[in-house]
């Protein structure tokens, strides 16, 4: 049960950075379904730049600009091309999906996966100090690796900047009323670039603790779907941060359970490995339907500006 | 005429400004920056190049009218490689249920439960939307992957062929089949094209009179252009919304014709690269005109076929090559309105 | 917004304290803890105007601020701005209503298809004579009534209510009717239930209470589609998003809400030259310019789009049963002239017209009976001669009738 809960937070964590970064964007007017894509280039830059530096922290580093710069495609569609915001993010996502296995195979010979990363060089289990200790919640919350606890106080981070700060304040408008924020002298395109570069480096850290914290390696369209969960994770939070940071728990402790589970009998009983991987969409699918009804999103979302 | 070249400029640009710059990729990756027009011109030029290049459009007409469809009713079907792979298995299934139907019987039967299977998957993304208000895109995206989970279950044990190693299904029986070009016609020889291609080409123009001649394609796309005042007509949102996702489903589907019926004779774990997706990028080039859907599957057909021959050629690029082809094809398209005005800037600072 | 003391962390404090003393120097008194959708329009309209005080303008420029506010909240409007204006603050005032030109400008300039007409002293027009300008051509004056209304009720409604968003109804328990050859107008401040009323008569929404019946059938039990084959025309609130799809063509936009007709081709076909054909005849009629129905409907003007929605709606049968909302909203002089026109001849062919509106003018000039709608209850029915828009502005804003 602690093994399960602890692996629920791991689990939750690129989902965390992701929605945290979706949700910037969002806020801010954008739909952004290229979370995925962004996590995937950001997982292969981190990767391949810890690999080679032996430095895991420089790779998180580079991998937030890259992070950055693949929303800014986004960013570049959608604000100065004018282009359909969804129609945007699937370009990114298809070039994400593309250019990531390409460069593994030109870089080393195979484009399935890059070399895997020594244990030495990667990130360690950071115990904090007494808490670690502590029977049970010990293990679950305070025995992990740096980027879970940068995870884990984000949300908190991401609220107080939109909700306290004047920035957070031109966010909001830019995404609910960007004639107004125009009126007011500031220009909402500015303002959503500005989101949507920070947002992608959020979203970078989810892939980053993809390929270099979770695993060694990256691999081919390794994020599996885990930007439009991070994405349905926003949608149940009503685009509000704390709430999207207790449905990314819940969609973490659903896929732990799916991991779980295909080395258990339930009943007795065996299921095919097919149900149990298709179950964290499935309990997604059924939360999006079942419970979240008329989640209003941001009034302008998707709409280009004049 | 000039009509015509209107329409055609902006797509045939964004085609030519993307080979332009995935020659530039493949001159930094170490290859030369010719090879895919190289590859270009064997797909489209050769017999058997282009018999390939034909069979990979057939399923990319389904799939982009599928997108196209649903566009015009105001819907992003995303969900068009779980449909797909829907449609397939539904072929398998009546098949082993009805094996010794009389061939034209097996033929319609085959093709409407194609249709039907991924008509009823696209269907419950419409029914969601229409009656929760659950957005298409991520319903249709998780559907993908539950869809093809259990698709994959059916191939791997109801329906499994449990002589051969390789994860497939039993095949389908003679009456299923439908005669390769080759077979039917001494065309492309040795190539897998088969008459679910000349099936997609009326489909197409099918799609065409649906959308743009008739009463009920006329009501899909006034709730795709303005849902409010499709109210006001008496319209039904919710109805079109449900219609539009089981056509979109129901083309997806259609994909099994060519690969089940034309092709394999049976399901094979995994076989589409994507079609489903790549669909989205050949709608969009072809501005979701059913007509404009012909020519662009052929392309993204041809450069499908160029970006497999290029990764059996050479060692530094793989197939992938054609994921980012698409991607820059969709976002040249996209992003037309940069250009436009662009051009007509230049123009008002020389006038 | 775009003028925060400081970057980082909000200093509200420093805000509140700024804004009280401008409340003060102009005499405004807001309730500055207040949520903007909690307030009045009028009063939003000041909030407008306070913001441009903190931002320390000098120029005002105000594109249409009274659309939505009753005499009295435009008369309240002017005073604070005579008050800036005293203080030296130069307002450019952007508006379609004649009479606030007259009334509060010193300057008028008009403007005709983009360009400056002219520009002239207000002292020297009149009414009339500044509605000629803006057209360039002298205007007709309406026609009279030729006869009285006929006996024949065409809408009922009985206790008609409708849910609102906050626990409140939106429409409550409304009664009234209106017979053949009866133009009824309804006067009220936007967002008191006029929607509301719009969705039901349309057939839009069917989740009423109590009874509205069109030449004696339920609205609930008949197809929103149906009805408008039956004589139901309508002409809604919002052009852009409700009357016209604006990416279709004109050819077909002329049969929105007629497509499933007999009359375009067979069992669904839809003719492009059956369609084309009837196009060019309703756009002859109507006076739609340009004239060319391969368009899409974004490519006209305002007065145009609303011209193509008035054929379509009364050409393609016959019209019991107008309902009009706004239907001269952002439309220029000349087109709401010809739109009246067309109104009072199908009043005078046996049409029963609710005509909603913001502009008193036109209701008090083309209606027989006025009902004022307050909080979803009518509170007040008037006669145009028994009346004026001071009487139906108080009414508007709650004052017992």
């Amino acid at each position: 049960m602690i093994e399960l809960l602890a692996s629920s937070i791991r689990l939750a964590t690129p989902l965390l950075f992701a929605s945290m970064g979706g949700l910037l964007c969002e806020r801010a007017g954008v739909a952004t379904i290229c979370l995925e894509g962004v996590m995937l280039t950001s997982a292969w830059t981190a990767a391949v730049v810890n690999y080679y530096t032996h430095n895991a922290w420089l790779a998180v580093t580079v991998a937030l600009w890259v992070g950055a710069l693949t929303m800014g495609i986004h960013a570049f569609l959608t604000i100065s091309a004018k282009a359909d915001q969804i129609i945007s993010g699937v370009v990114v996502n298809f070039l994400a999906a593309g250019i990531t296995p390409l460069l593994t195979n030109a870089i080393f010979g195979a484009p399935t996966n890059t070399p895997s990363i020594p244990l030495t060089d990667r990130f360690h289990n950071l115990e904090i100090w007494g808490l670690s200790a502590i029977p049970g919640l010990g293990k679950i919350l305070f025995s992990h690796p740096p980027l879970i606890y940068i995870a884990l106080l984000l949300p908190f981070a991401v609220h107080f900047a939109v909700y306290r700060t004047g920035f957070g304040l031109r966010l909001l408008a830019s995404g609910d009323g960007p004639e107004a924020l125009r009126t007011a002298g500031v220009s909402p395109g500015r303002v959503r670039y500005a989101a949507l570069l920070i947002g992608g480096a959020l979203t970078s850290l989810g892939g980053t603790f993809l390929s270099i914290s979770h695993t060694s390696q990256f691999t081919r369209d390794m994020t599996a779907g885990r930007g439009f969960i991070a994405l349905t994770a926003l949608i149940f939070g009503k685009w509000r941060p704390v709430p999207t940071f207790f449905a990314c728990l819940f969609f973490g402790f659903a896929d732990a359970l799916q991991i779980q589970l295909q080395s258990t009998k339930v009943f007795g009983i065996q299921f095919p490995v097919q149900f149990i991987q298709a179950l964290p969409y499935l309990v997604t699918l059924v939360v999006l339907v079942g419970f979240i009804g008329k989640a209003i999103p941001p009034l302008s979302i998707g709409k280009r500006l004049g | 005429m000039k009509k015509l070249w209107d329409a055609l400029k902006g797509p045939i640009a964004g085609v030519l400004l993307s080979l332009a710059v995935s020659a530039a990729l493949l001159a930094f990756l170490g290859e030369s920056p010719f090879v895919l027009l190289e590859a270009l011109q064997s797909t489209l030029f050769t017999s058997f190049g282009l018999g390939y290049t034909l069979f990979y459009a057939t399923p990319l007409i389904f799939t982009g009218l599928a997108v196209a469809v649903c566009f015009h009713c105001g819907l992003f079907n995303i969900g068009a490689e779980g449909q797909l792979y829907l449609g397939s298995i539904g072929i398998v299934i009546i098949g082993s249920l009805f094996p010794n139907l009389p061939g034209i019987l097996a033929l319609v039967l085959g093709i409407s439960a194609a249709f039907l299977f991924g008509g009823l998957w696209g269907g419950l993304a419409g029914l969601l939307k229409a009656k929760r208000g659950s957005h298409e895109v991520i319903v249709t995206i998780l559907l993908n992957f539950v869809g093809i989970a259990l698709v994959n279950y059916l191939i791997l044990y109801p329906l499994r062929n449990r002589t051969v190693q390789n994860p497939e299904t039993l095949e389908v029986t003679a009456p299923y089949f439908l005669p390769t070009l080759s077979d039917a016609f001494g065309l492309f020889e040795s190539t897998p094209v088969n008459l679910a291609l000349f099936l997609a080409v009326l489909t197409a123009v099918g799609a065409f009179f649906f959308l743009f001649r008739t009463a009920w394609g006329y009501e899909l796309r006034a709730v795709g252009a303005c849902n409010r005042a499709s109210e006001f007509a008496g319209i039904s949102v919710g109805r079109n919304m449900m219609l539009a996702m089981f056509l979109g489903g129901g083309l997806a589907g259609m994909v099994g014709v060519n690969e089940v019926m034309g092709h394999q004779h049976k399901l094979v774990e995994g076989f589409s690269p994507q079609y489903g997706f790549t669909g989205i990028a050949v709608a969009l080039l072809a501005r979701n005109h059913p007509i404009g859907i012909l020519l662009s599957a052929v392309l993204f057909g041809a450069l499908h076929n160029s970006a497999r021959e290029i990764e059996f050629l050479s060692d530094k690029v793989s197939k992938e090559l054609s994921l980012v082809l698409q991607g820059l094809i969709i976002a040249f398209v996209a992003s037309h309105y940069l250009f436009e005005h662009t051009l007509k800037r230049r123009k008002k600072e020389a006038a | 917004m775009g003028q925060e003391p400081s970057r980082g962390k909000l200093n509200k404090a420093e805000i509140l304290q700024k804004l009280t003393a401008l409340q003060n120097q102009y005499g405004f008194s807001l309730n500055l803890e207040a949520k903007i959708e909690e307030l009045a329009v009028g009063h939003q309209q000041q909030v407008e105007i306070l913001k441009l005080l903190y931002r320390e303008a000098n120029i005002l420029i105000l594109d249409e601020p009274t659309a939505v506010l009753t005499p009295q909240e435009v008369d309240t409007l002017f005073e604070k701005m005579r008050a800036l204006w005293k203080q030296g603050k130069t307002i450019v005032l952007i508006t379609h209503k004649l009479r606030e030109i007259l009334r509060f400008t010193d300057t008028v300039t008009v403007m005709r298809g983009g360009r400056v007409v002219e520009t002239v002293a207000a002292k020297d027009l009149d009414e009339r004579s500044l509605a000629e300008k803006i057209v360039g051509r002298k205007l007709a004056t309406l026609p009279a009534r030729h006869s009285p209304p006929g006996k024949e009720s065409v809408l009922q409604l009985a206790g008609l209510s409708v849910a609102g968003k906050y626990g409140k109804p939106a429409l409550d328990n409304v009664s009234f009717e209106i017979r053949r050859g009866e133009v009824v107008g309804i006067a009220g401040i936007e967002g008191n239930g006029q929607h509301e009323l719009v969705e039901v008569l349309a057939g839009v929404n069917r989740n009423y209470s109590g009874s509205a019946k069109l030449l004696g059938k339920e609205y609930s039990e008949v197809a929103a589609y149906a009805a408008k084959q039956k004589g139901l025309s309508v002409i809604p609130p919002d052009r852009h998003r409700e009357a016209v799809v604006l990416d279709f063509s004109l050819a077909e936009n002329f049969i929105l809400g007629h497509h499933r007709e007999d009359c375009y081709g067979k069992r669904g076909y839809l003719s492009p030259k059956t369609l084309m054909s009837q196009a060019d005849g309703l756009m002859n009629r109507f006076d739609v310019r340009p004239r060319n129905a391969e368009l899409p409907m974004s490519a006209l003007s305002g007065g145009n789009q609303q011209k193509c929605v008035v054929a379509r709606e009364l050409s393609q049968t016959r019209t019991d049963f107008l309902l009009a909302a706004h239907p001269t909203r952002g439309v220029d002089i000349g087109a709401i002239e010809f739109i009246h026109q067309v109104f009072l001849e199908e009043r005078d062919k046996g049409a029963a017209i609710l005509l909603i509106s913001s502009e008193l003018e036109e209701l008090l000039s083309l209606s027989d009976r006025i009902l004022v709608l307050y909080e979803g209850r009518v509170v007040g029915e008037t006669t145009p001669q028994k009346t004026d828009e001071a009487q139906l502005g108080l009414w508007m804003t709650g004052a017992s009738a």
